[in-house]
This record gives C-alpha cells, structure tokens and sequence, in this order.
C-alpha cells in the first residue's frame, strides 16, 4: 500500500519534470564518456563456468559440515597504541568533517555560479563520479566513511552547538515523536527519485540542476532532522545514511562498542536481535575510550547478522539492486532496441522527452521485476525446505545475502569510469567554476586515458563479479544454517537461492560483455 | 611376489586417483591458459593506415579497428567545413572540402573511442575548451557521431 503511494508520488514528480526536460544541449566534450571495451567471450565463459564450479564447492562444504557460527575473526585497530592516536585523533576527524562540509558549499556554489557546460564546472563530475561512485568503492572496499563525513549531519552538529551555546541543555530539533508506520520507506522514496535522476534524467549533470537537487536534498534532510531528530531521520530518512550503512555491512571494518548497555540507552536504532552494539556510530562517539573497538574482519560477514528485516528494508535493497543492474542494462544493445520499440507509442505522448520517459519506465519496472522474482525464488525456498516461516518473512531473512553480487557488480561496472573520467577532477579543483583560474597549478592536467588496459579492466571485472557470487553464496548459507534448525532442511532451501545468484551474476557477467551503446 | 604384486596394484590405485587430480588440475590449468591465449591479440604492433571520407557527416568507414600500440594514419578527406574530435585521445582537427587532413598517432590507450564531427556554426574557440553559451536553448545538434576507433589490448 506504502509502495503504491510512493511510486504514485514518483509519478507525478515524473510528469512534473517532464515539461523541463525539452531537448538536451549537446556539448562539445561529453560529460561521463565512457572507453571501456566490452568483456570478450572468452572472459564471460570462463567467469561463468567459475561461478558455477565455486558456487558447488562452497556448497560441498557446507555438506561437509563446516562450522557456521555466527562470531567472526576480529582485530582491533585500536589495541595498537599508534593506530589507537591517529583514528580517535579531534584534529584529524575535525579536519575532514570540516573538508566535507567545505565540499557540499563548493558544489552548491559551482553549481549555481559556474561555467554551466557540465565538463568545465566542477559539481557534475564530483557528484556522480567521485561522490557516488568514489564513495560507494570506498565504504564497500574500506569503511562506513559516510557516518564520519555526512555533511547534512555535521552542520546539524554545528548549528545544534551554537544553538546550545545560547540555550544550554535545550535540543534543536522538535523531538517530534517519529511514526512507527513509516519505517524506512522516507528513504525509499528519496533513494527511488535519486536513482531515477542518476539514471534516467537527461539533465541529471546540468550543474543547475545538480543545484536544484542539492539543495531540495539539503532542505528535507534538514527539515527531516529538525522535525524528527538528528538520529532519527539518519537511520529512516537520509537515503545515502541507509544504503551506504548497507554497503558498509560489507566493508571489512567495523566500530563495536563492547558494553552494550551504551547501545541501548543511546537511542540510535542499530543494536539486532543479539544485542550487539556494531556500527552505531553515534554511541560509538559517546562510549568511554576503553569500550570501543575498531576493528578489521573479513569482507562481507556484517551482511550475515541477525536481525529483523521489515518490508521497508526489503524493498529498499531490492530497488538498490535493481537500479545497480539497470544502470548497466540501459546501455546495452538490447536495451537500444526495446527503446526503438516502445519510441512509436511514447513519442506522441512525450514528444522530445520519449527517451527519458522510456528509461523511467524501465528505471521503475526493475524493481518490480526484482520483487516479483525473488519472491517466487523466496516461495520455492520456504516449499523446497519446509521452513515454518512466511514467504516474505523468508525473502527478509535472505535478501543481504544477494548485496555481495551487486556491489561487485557496481565495482566491475564503473571501475574504469571511477578511474579515467574521475581524473578530470584534478583540473576541476584549479578551476571549479570555469572561470580559467589555476588554483592548485592542476588546471592544464590531461586526463591520462592509458591508466587502465582494458584487459586488466576484464580480468578485474570478472574476478571480482566471481568473488562477489561466492561470498553472496557463502553468506546465505551460513544465513540458512542460522534460521532453519535443522541441517537438510537448510540445505535444500539452498537450491533454489543457488539458482537465484547464479542467474543473477550470469546477468551481471552478461552485461560487462555488451557493447556500451550511447548516444552521442 | 603376491605380497609384492598386491602392494604395486595397491600403489597403482593410489597412483591412478592422484593422477586423475593431478590431470584435471592440468586440464584446468590448460583450459585457464586457452582462454588468456585465445584473448590475447598476439603479434608486433603495425602501421595501419585510414583513408577516410566524410560526406553528409558521416564516415565511410564506421568502425576503426586496431591493437594497443599500433601506429595509426588517419587520412580525412571532407564535404563540409568544420572539425573531427576523437575523444578520449582527444584530437581536434580541422577539415575543409577539397583539402586533405591528417592525424597521425600511436594507439597508446586501449579502449573505444567516438570520432565526432563539428560543425564551424556550433562552436567557438575559447582558450583551449570549446563549448556552448546558448545554456541549452540551442535544438540543433552540434556534435555528429562519425564512428569510433576501437583499440583492443594485445
């Protein structure tokens, strides 16, 4: 019912953009170039014939009766002396939570005041590329950096600091009390608009729209924390807050506050169903310095917690998967041709606007295609093992499992953009506006295109789509081991989820072999 | 000789399950290696050379193939004043009818490359960067796909 209103909002938001799309400029250097050669043949066989070989061998072990407990191998950074200095250190942190902040006023400014042709201003470039894709690879490959960096959530910290400075001990915020029924679904909505922007709003890199973006983001984060209260919104409302906490799960770090009475009495929504105080970041800051951890484990094991997993999490990791996989699939030469089909129908509705209107249908069905098929997969697991949980129930319980093979979809997909169209932001930061300044003698920097072989791009991309299946596999066992007692029974629901990954990296693989077809 | 005989079968059986690994981990092995060689374009870079056309903005030949390290010429002949971009590699060349331009460069960067055409009306020159000052109002296309160059690694 939440979801019917969220898309029917959607579609409005879609038709009232539609009149400000008209025909969009063309410019000389076109922004977001891509080089990349598609995978040859011979590199998506033999991922293919990988994933399924690994994907039985992580299965024999599992039959074999490997141990899946649910404790992992930990180390804590903060147990060398230097290391404990350097990542608690005020100074450091102030200065990168002042750079972020610093950050968010140029690209806001840049964006506004600059050179409106997207190649020479420098938001477009440091909002999708080394943003959102830049800081997707890091906190998936590295850390949750986003809870230390969130520029909406430091100002708040600022100005709710002032504020104290003339009324001590007052909050901010109204501290109204937050719906219970509302759940995530906030950041469904601002994640669902934004992936729609990404992927299918020609305008998305006119650096004045990037402007009337950011700062309506700005808007409702703050208007979000101010009604509701800082942690509040962060957890159900500031959409990048939600999905890079997922990503984050992935990362092979961790900030654990050892006494969890800290986690409960702090009141940021983040301890499961074993009590443990992981990633709350805001009691993490709070906790005494002999109670907190940072620590390294291995990739992927905080996708396998226990936890709850309401409808609204579901869809909101169904859409982020979703929109991963389109992102791709809207530059294939297949999605070229259903575009030439649907162009008769849509053209007189949508005249020079056909093509975006084409791409939001596509951008909106994926993750109704997602949802349906992974229910009737989560349907075949609850029959295959006789499971007493709900179909929906199980499609919770499973659905982090399927993270591992997006995000390395994600890395495989834009590893090359991230590293060849990124360097354009070395000129950039010499000249953010445009105006022909040489802030930091970078603006002359060429974009080196022979940074990458294409054929270390290929092996990466399917090495990395490989591991990424493996985990993902590895994970729902131990995720099935862990909510279905008894051990055939688990087994067997496995089947079914195997089938599931393997289609689902045998798309991804199938894609980085396609053609990119852009238009010019 | 029986006691003898039994310990060689024994050996043997033992043998054969090891060699079996051992050959299909050689199999795989090889199979791994087929599939590098079989991607690998082999062979020492060459000159190659493009006699190119554009009439009514489009090229004659769509799709420019060569490996990494090639040595290419590109040789452009025009119907219309105006400029050929190939991006990534980011040359600008001017053209005009009835005068012969050529590019000539080392494939350096694998990858695939669009080669544009720009029409004289649809740009100015500015220190370098060229762009459009119409803020979007302009419906003309100033940028017209001609083909790409496709670099392929060795």
């Amino acid at each position: 019912m939440q979801l019917v209103q969220v898309l029917r909002n959607l579609l409005i938001l879609i038709f009232a953009a539609g009149g400000a799309l008209a025909a969009q400029p063309a410019y000389a250097h076109g922004f977001g170039d891509r080089y990349d050669l598609p995978v040859p043949l011979e590199y998506y066989l033999a991922g293919a014939v990988a994933t399924v070989a690994l994907s039985f061998a992580v299965i024999g072990m599992f039959v074999r009766g490997a141990a899946s407990s649910s404790s992992y191998w930990r180390f804590n950074l903060l147990s060398n002396p230097l290391l404990a200095i350097v990542l608690q250190a005020r100074l450091v942190t102030t200065l990168i939570r002042s750079g972020s902040v610093l950050l968010l006023f140029l690209v806001i400014a840049t964006s506004i005041w600059g050179e409106q042709d997207p190649s020479l201003n420098f938001s477009p470039t440091f909002v999708w590329v080394i943003w959102w894709v830049g800081m997707g690879f890091l906190v998936a490959l590295l850390g949750n950096i986003w809870a230390l960096v969130n520029p909406w959530s430091i100002i708040f910290d600022w100005v709710e600091g002032l504020y104290r400075h003339f009324k001590p001990i007052q909050q901010l915020d109204l501290g109204l009390e937050y719906p219970g029924w509302l759940g995530m679904w906030p950041a469904v909505g601002l994640f669902l608009g934004f992936a729609w922007l990404e992927n299918s709003f020609p305008l998305s890199s006119e650096p004045r729209m990037i402007a009337v973006m950011v700062i309506t983001y700005s808007t409702v984060t703050w208007g979000g924390m101010f009604f509701y209260g800082k942690r509040t919104w962060l957890r159900f409302g500031e959409a990048f807050s939600v999905i890079f906490e997922f990503f984050g799960r992935f990362a092979p770090t961790e900030f654990r506050v050892t006494n969890v009475d800290y986690c409960l009495d702090c009141n940021s929504y983040c301890t499961d169903d074993q009590e443990i105080c992981v990633n709350c970041y805001e009691c993490w800051s709070i906790a005494r310095e002999s109670q907190r951890e940072i620590n390294l484990r291995p990739y992927a094991v905080g996708l396998g917690r226990r936890e709850n997993i309401t409808p609204d999490v579901l869809v909101f990791v169904i859409i982020m998967l979703a929109t991963v996989t389109f992102d791709g699939f809207k530059s294939t030469p297949i999605w070229g041709q259903i575009q030439n089909w649907l162009f008769g129908a849509a053209s007189p509705l949508f005249g020079p606007n056909a093509l975006a209107a084409i791409d939001s249908v596509g951008l909106l069905f994926s993750p109704i295609i997602f949802m349906v098929v992974y229910l009737s997969f989560a349907w075949m697991m609850v029959n295959t093992s006789g499971s007493a949980l709900s179909t929906t129930d199980l499609a919770g319980v499973f659905v982090y499992s399927l993270i591992p093979i997006a995000l390395a979809y994600n890395i495989a997909h834009f590893f090359t953009l991230l590293v060849i169209v990124g360097q354009l932001i070395i000129p950039l930061a010499s000249d953010p506006f445009g105006y022909g300044w040489d802030i930091l003698g970078t603006a002359d920097y060429k974009v080196n295109i022979a940074l990458v072989n294409a054929k270390f791009a290929w092996i990466l991309a399917v090495g990395v789509i490989v591991i990424g299946h493996i985990l993902a596999v590895y994970l729902a066992h131990v995720i099935a081991m862990r909510s279905i007692r008894d051990p055939k029974s688990a087994l067997r629901s496995q089947y079914p989820m195997l089938a599931l990954m393997v289609t689902y990296t045998a798309i991804s693989l199938w894609i980085i072999a396609q053609p990119i077809v852009e238009p010019v | 000789m029986n006691i003898n005989g039994k310990f060689v079968m024994e050996l043997g059986l033992v043998r054969s399950s090891r060699i079996h690994k051992v050959v299909l981990a050689r199999l795989m092995t090889c199979a791994a290696f087929l599939v590098l060689i079989a991607a690998c374009g082999g062979g020492e870079p060459e000159e190659l050379t493009f006699d190119l056309e554009i009439s009514d903005r489009q090229f004659n030949i769509v799709l420019l193939k060569a490996f990494h390290g090639d040595t290419l010429t590109l040789i452009i002949n025009s119907d219309e004043l105006g400029e050929v971009h190939i991006h990534g590699y980011d040359y600008q060349e001017d053209v005009s009818p009835g005068e012969q331009t050529v590019i000539i460069f080392e494939a350096h960067a694998t990858g695939k490359f669009n080669i544009t055409f720009h029409s004289v009306s649809t740009y100015t020159k500015n220190d370098g960067h060229e762009h459009n000052h119409d803020d979007g109002n302009d419906s003309e296309e100033s940028e017209v796909l001609l083909g790409s160059l496709e670099v392929r690694p060795r």
